[in-house]
């Protein structure tokens, strides 16, 4: 009984470390699975494997995997505007403060030894969401900015953060998209 | 880079640490716990489960924690692997000795002694060596 | 040329090492698992089986894999962009 139900949570689990989107998580789902593996062998009277399994499945591997996550490169952000048909960089430098938020978060990318990528698209957002391919749209009708993250990337929980904290004179709004959406409501872009 | 910048690091520093300090003082509550488990295990290893991989993959645990805690790059890798070499040196010596040149049917009284240090031995270097593949892969800055 | 004699000389030692495996004329007179669990706390002087076999019996064991950690780590400091030093 207690080998089929450590046999089945080690099934369970797999299934969702191979499954989870963001990666933080699976790797989590991949120590757990480690743990009960040890269990396992314990079960099966192999103490010794049982340590060995212990330790290095849950701890050093999951050590190295959290901190080859935080050094995930290449950063791609999305810049659309629905008012201007073409974008100039001179507009993001030289512009006042929404300006600055571009340049905010290149050099929040450049603090965490990300490499940022600026795309700048006349597409209206709906197709830049469909595409999928971008880590993070900064999209702006109007006064109104709206910072999409990709769930999957899981970088946008500080920028969330900071954003909040530094920008609450613009009306910035961050929301989610892509990955398994059961971690919240995907946004949805106004047409217009 | 121009003041605003500089701000924003020490800012997402600040948050950084903020989020991380629960984890350092977890881990340094449970950095004698470990220390203790990993000597019990390789000064143990002929009697009990166990043994100097085990105990020294427990051990190389607790070094990199001291990484996370402390954040301290200040480990000196030409002289952990100089250190690994001599391990080896002796790991290749003191077995000849004693197994192959067959001194211990002379002495029988040596066996656990050796047994014991040969734990040590095995366990010091899956320690460091653990140890530098991790902190290489893991810590080192830049690249 | 000098890697065509390499391979040569690689694939003679693999023939030769899978020709002595297959030719060699040694049997046991015991079971030798038996042996080893009988005879272990005797021999080595441990109370732990399987410190009994890669401290006394399977020497060689655990020699060679200190080797390859020795040697993967070497490989590591040397293949790394950054070298060995901060």
């Amino acid at each position: 009984m207690v080998e089929l139900m450590l046999l089945g949570s080690m099934l369970v689990l797999a299934l969702l470390a191979l499954y989870t989107g963001p990666l933080r998580i699976a790797v989590i789902y991949f120590s757990v699975f480690s743990l009960i593996c040890s269990f396992l062998y314990l079960y099966y009277q192999a103490p010794d494997v049982a340590i060995a399994e212990a330790v290095m499945g849950s701890g050093l591997i999951t050590l190295l995997y959290l901190t080859a996550l935080k050094r995930y490169r290449v950063y791609s952000v999305c810049y659309t505007n629905t008012d201007f048909p073409t974008v100039s960089d001179r507009e993001i430098i030289e512009g006042t403060r929404k300006g600055e938020l571009v340049r905010e978060i290149e050099d929040f990318c450049f603090a965490r030894e990300l490499e940022p990528q600026l795309v700048f698209t006349p597409q209206p957002v709906s197709e830049v969401l469909q595409s999928g391919r971008h880590d993070l749209i900064i999209h702006q009708t109007g006064d109104k900015i709206t910072i999409i993250g990709n769930r999957e990337n899981y970088v946008i929980d500080e920028l969330e953060m900071l954003l909040v904290l530094r920008y609450q004179d613009l009306k910035v709004l961050v929301e989610r998209y892509g990955g398994s959406s059961e971690y919240g409501d995907d946004y949805l872009p106004e047409e217009d | 880079m121009n003041t605003d910048s500089n701000e924003t690091t020490e800012l997402a520093t600040l948050e950084q640490t903020a989020s991380e300090e629960l984890i350092s003082v977890m881990t340094g509550l449970l950095y004698p716990f470990i220390a203790v488990f990993g000597i019990y295990i390789i000064y143990n290893g002929h009697d009990t489960p166990g043994g100097g991989f085990q105990g020294g993959a427990i051990m190389a645990a607790l070094f990199l924690a001291r990484f996370i805690v402390a954040h301290e790059n200040d480990l000196e890798v030409h002289f952990v692997h100089n250190l690994e070499k001599f391990l080896f040196a002796l790991l290749l010596i003191v077995p000849g000795i004693f197994v192959f040149a067959g001194l211990q049917i002379q002495f029988p009284e040596l066996k656990i002694p050796y047994l014991i240090f040969m734990n040590f031995l095995i366990g010091m270097k899956v320690a460091l060596g653990l140890t530098i593949v991790v902190y290489r892969f893991g810590f080192f800055e830049g690249r | 040329m000098r890697t065509v004699l390499v391979s040569i000389f690689v694939a003679l030692l693999f023939a030769g090492v899978v020709f002595l495996y297959t030719v060699h004329g040694e049997t046991t007179g015991v079971d030798i698992a038996s042996y080893y669990i009988y005879n272990f706390a005797a021999d080595t002087g441990a109370g732990n089986a399987v410190a009994a076999i890669y401290l006394n019996y399977r020497m060689y064991d655990t020699i060679f894999e200190a080797l390859i950690l020795l040697v993967s780590i070497i490989a590591m400091l040397h293949f790394f962009r950054a070298g060995g030093s901060k």
